[in-house]
């Protein structure tokens, strides 16, 4: 079970297809809510996201541009906040919330939480134009994400059940997102694979893995994506589809 | 909507900085201090400070970075 910090960690990285600019949105909701005297308890998702619904809707509001460097200034840089379909859709298929949890964090809404998940479904199906490199060495398991890749329009360039293979294979085709399982064979673990590729070539990794938590404690090394197994169709779906068409944050050296 | 709210910039851009261990310490330590939201945030108040700085105390601040303090 992710606590409420773990779980606003996995939904902003997906969101943003970005673990830095995930992460750091995290530290200033907790930081907002423990300034105004709402501290969010471990277990308190409804606070912890409407706590963030609620920071990013009124930067956004703002008719000028918040003071330069502040947090607002942040908000603002990051766009429109997700719709709620979209975070309809993220919360109940990726992160597992149920549906009574997710209505009180986006309400008021007018459509009940199973009709924007349908239209959330809806909108991402078939819409998922992209080259996919595979991290996984269980060949059943490899073969349903494949399946669940291309039913979205994705093209899988490769699949790899070691490391040292999905490094090159991303040196190689460059893909446009890398989906991985977090244990491999031998030594070293899809967090490896990322260390070693990104420097050639930067995508996001979305990670299933058993053990979620692990990777949600906000360290550097952690990866963009998460999803805990065992993952639903729905589940891989969404973030692919989302991971696919989202703009992630440019870097500047 | 005003014209900045139209014309917002909307993206975010990641900027790398290199630091010795012990410079972060120091933000670390300004960060708890000023109960900043993070060590990027407060990174980004320390930019603020710097240039509020320079636009009230032009000369001084220049006097700094002339004397070595600020290179």
């Amino acid at each position: 079970m992710l606590t409420a910090k773990q779980s606003l960690r996995q939904f902003l990285r997906l969101l943003f297809a970005d673990r830095l600019v995930g992460d750091e949105v995290v530290e200033i909701v907790f930081h907002r809510a423990a300034t105004f005297g709402n501290e969010i308890k471990p277990n308190d998702n409804v606070t912890a996201f409407r706590t963030l619904n609620e920071m990013w809707r009124e930067a956004h509001e703002l008719d000028d541009y918040a003071p330069p460097f502040t947090n607002a200034a942040l908000m603002q840089s990051l766009g429109e906040p997700p719709s709620k379909i979209q975070m309809s859709l993220l919360l109940h298929d990726v992160l597992g919330l149920g549906d009574k949890e997710i209505a009180e964090i986006i309400a008021p809404a007018s459509n009940s939480v199973t009709e924007l998940i349908v239209s959330g479904r809806v909108m991402h199906a078939s819409r998922a134009d992209g080259v996919v490199i595979i991290i996984e060495d269980e060949p059943v398991i490899a073969s349903d994400l494949r399946s669940i890749v291309e039913r979205l329009g994705g093209y899988v360039a490769g699949v790899a059940a070691k490391a040292e293979k999905a490094v090159s294979l991303i040196k190689k085709h460059k893909p446009d997102l890398v989906l991985a399982d977090y244990n491999l064979i031998g030594e070293k673990t899809g967090v490896d694979v990322v260390a070693e590729s990104r420097d050639v070539h930067d995508c996001p990794v979305i990670f299933v893995t058993g053990f979620p938590e692990t990777v949600l404690e906000g360290k550097d090394i952690e990866p963009d994506v998460v999803i805990g197994k065992p993952y639903s169709h729905e589940g891989i779906a969404a973030a692919v589809s989302h991971c696919l068409s989202v703009e992630r944050p440019g870097v500047r050296q | 909507m005003t014209e900045a709210k139209e014309h917002r910039e909307k993206r975010i851009q990641k900027l790398q900085i290199m630091v010795a261990d012990s410079e972060i310490e120091e933000i670390d330590d300004w960060r708890f201090t000023n109960r900043a939201a993070s060590r990027a945030a407060a990174i980004r108040q320390l930019i603020f400070l710097g240039m509020e700085y320079w636009s009230r105390h032009e000369n001084e601040a220049a006097e700094l970075i002339e004397n070595g303090k600020i290179d």
